[in-house]
């Protein structure tokens, strides 16, 4: 049976889109729920595919309550809404309402905070370390968005930390000073302004100089989130197709978590096979005389299907043997998952693939 | 006099979005097959880290520079640092201070940082491919929907704090080939799945609620084989009911079941699209694996329904 380890607090899902992350990020959370546990499912995602794949209207950034049949365990589930989440963040930082709001307040950090894919990353690291420490959850999973890059989300806090730098945001913001060290400051501005424009500059260094003085707390935040991703709690979950694309895409994320030094703890292949295909046998079968009309197309789908199943199964255990890591896969789904239960009796067909090393 | 509305699949830059996994950059590099062998000059333009092109075609990884991946197939990745660098090139008019400039540790980390740059960088880039008379069809491969509208959105968001200055005619030049009817056409792919149905009507009423953007095509990906008429379903379905229940055979009949009923969806998914998706569509079949092999099928399809 597919589980996590019974230390895992944080579980979070990688792979590129389509491939099946949100509907497995819920099961899992379920699957665990059903195990006892109060988990939190989080997607980062803007669509509705976790509301639809729990079969419930809608999802906010308050977690909402999924219903479950008899069990100890607990299954809410949220969505990150980036504004509120944005916003949390900067009162957070700033300790003092004032100076919250005039960030709050700015027309930079008001036009992006709510629009772009790199807001909405620092947002969701926010919201997912807030509920790693939210002692109402055993477990968080969390649901990366379905970018290309889904791990790119990770380096969020790292980078605005980067950003916000005490030298380069003083080098920036100082460059009418004289010394010498601050003269490439003033340099690069005028060069910035050239290629940005004068207003753009003067709305950035109005929010540069608001945003410098949150930049403790934000390095607090990023170090807490870089630790929290390489902590033994915490598993990530690659999340791929199985056939050749789908390996190509996963080799890549594979790379992008182990160049981080997060380890990547489960493998699972969604769309991997069909029940009925793997049933089916693998002889000729003497069908009845009434059947013969019939037996040369169900030969052939079944021909087609069982060596599409073999194809996938031979790119996973190439796969596992290369990572050196164990995999599950999952069949394709019956019917549209769109309650608990279908979704328990999908996640409960997992097969288990070892590595050979 | 207006003159009549260029077909979509004709215009020289061409947008397509869609939910992650759909097979977008496959229905692109048929398209883009489908143009190479009409004589024209495709080139398909991918953002992100990750290239599709590379693999559909076995051929050598796609970089920053156009270059062919298949006869008369060009394609491209906009990569952060060289879009980048031709954005600021583009403003100081001397590349090697260009350089410079992108490459100094602190104003690359504002760059890195800053929310926007990368939409900004790329959609000069793709309008600097589009002023490139040599380049038709562009065939841009957008990431998945929610990626796709902060993409189209970012002329508007800029819009508020940008009254003049180089970026603002980025953002002009951009929203102008946006909205221009004759040059630029935004394609839906979707595949005939449940959850896929979904998200694909929720954009479409997003998208058509911007009157700037022009829809071309919903093309719907990997439409499962109808293996059984009704039928021979049925007599499946009786079968395993009753006759054949626990015979050998019964297993391949559960599996006609299966993909019969595997159509079926898929048949009441294309309904609800056509129902809710007031879009020319064009549909193709789902292909058994093979990377080369899809495309050739693809763009024989987009042949045989002879938009040019």
């Amino acid at each position: 049976m597919m589980a996590l380890s019974d230390d895992c607090r944080l579980a979070i899902c990688v792979g590129v889109g389509g491939v099946g992350k949100t509907t497995f990020a819920a099961a899992l959370g379920l699957r665990e729920a059903l195990r006892g546990k109060s988990v939190l499912v989080l997607t980062a995602d803007p669509a509705r595919r976790l509301a639809d794949a729990l079969g419930i209207r809608d999802l906010s950034d308050q977690a909402s309550d999924i219903p479950l049949p008899a069990t100890s365990g607990e299954l809410h589930a949220a969505m990150l809404e980036t504004k509120a989440s944005a916003d949390e963040i900067i009162r957070r930082a700033a300790h003092d309402e004032a100076r919250a709001q005039r960030v709050l307040d700015n027309r930079i950090y008001q036009a992006f905070s709510n629009t772009l894919a790199r807001s909405h990353a620092y947002a969701a690291m926010e919201r997912v370390h807030a509920a790693v420490h939210d002692s109402r959850y055993d477990l968080v999973v969390v649901d990366t968005p379905p970018a290309q890059s889904s791990i790119e989300i990770l380096d969020a806090p790292a980078r605005l930390v980067s950003f916000l730098d005490q030298r380069v945001v003083r080098w920036f913001l100082q460059a009418s000073d004289e010394s010498p060290q601050l003269r490439g400051g003033a340099i690069a501005q005028g060069l910035l302004r050239i290629v940005a424009g004068q207003s753009l500059v003067s709305a950035l260094t109005e929010f540069l100089t608001e945003m410098a003085f949150l930049r403790e707390g934000f390095s607090e935040r990023a170090k807490e989130v870089r630790d929290l991703m390489r902590s033994a709690s915490t598993s990530f979950v690659l999340v791929s197709s199985a056939d050749s694309l789908g390996m190509e895409a996963a080799k890549s994320v594979a790379a992008e978590v182990r160049s981080r030094d997060f380890t990547l703890a489960h493998l699972v292949f969604n769309r991997a096979f069909i029940p009925e295909a793997t049933l089916s046998s693998a002889h000729p079968v003497n069908y009845p005389e009434r059947l013969a009309a019939l037996a040369p197309k169900l030969e052939r789908m079944r021909a087609l299907l069982t060596a599409e199943e073999e194809r996938k199964r031979s790119n996973i255990v190439a796969f596992c043997d290369e990572h050196g890591v164990g995999a599950w896969s999952l069949p394709e789904a019956r019917r549209p998952l769109g309650d608990p239960s279908a979704l328990a009796a999908w996640i409960e067909q997992a097969r288990p693939f070892s590595h050979s090393t | 006099m207006h003159a009549p509305i260029a077909e979509p699949l004709t215009r020289q830059v061409q947008f397509f979005t869609g939910k992650g996994g759909v097979g977008k950059s496959t229905v692109l590099a048929a398209l883009a097959t489908a143009a190479a062998r009409a004589g024209k000059q495709p080139l398909i333009v991918e953002l992100g880290t990750h290239t599709s092109s590379s693999h559909l075609f076995h051929g050598p990884d796609v970089g920053y520079q156009p270059s062919e991946v298949a006869p008369g197939v060009h394609a491209t990745r906009v990569e952060f640092e060289p879009a980048l660098i031709d954005y600021i090139t583009s403003r100081l008019k001397l590349r090697p201070i260009a350089g410079l400039v992108a490459k100094n540790t602190s104003l690359r980390r504002l760059f890195m940082a800053a929310p926007g740059v990368d939409e900004i960088v790329t959609l000069h880039r793709v309008a600097q491919l589009a002023a490139d008379e040599r380049w038709g069809p562009i065939l841009v491969d957008l990431e998945s929907t929610g990626h796709a509208l902060m993409f189209f959105d970012l002329p508007s968001v800029l819009e508020v704090f940008l009254k003049d200055g180089p970026l603002r005619q980025v953002v002009d030049s951009a929203t102008k080939l946006l909205a221009d009817e004759q040059r630029c056409a935004i394609h839906i792919v979707t595949v005939p799945e449940p959850l896929a149905v979904n998200e694909t009507i929720q954009l479409h009423a997003q998208l058509r609620k911007r009157e700037d953007l022009h829809l071309g095509y919903l093309f719907i990906n990997r439409v499962p084989r109808a293996w059984l008429d009704e039928e021979e379903t049925l007599l499946v379905k009786n079968e395993l009911a009753g006759a054949s229940a626990g015979e050998p055979w019964a297993p391949d009949l559960a599996l006609a079941r299966y993909l019969a009923q595997r159509r079926l969806t898929a048949e009441r998914c294309m309904q609800g699209l056509h129902h809710d998706v007031d879009l020319p569509t064009m549909t193709f079949e789902a292909q058994d694996e093979g990377g080369a092999a899809i495309i050739a099928e693809l763009s024989a399809a987009i042949e045989r329904a002879g938009i040019r």
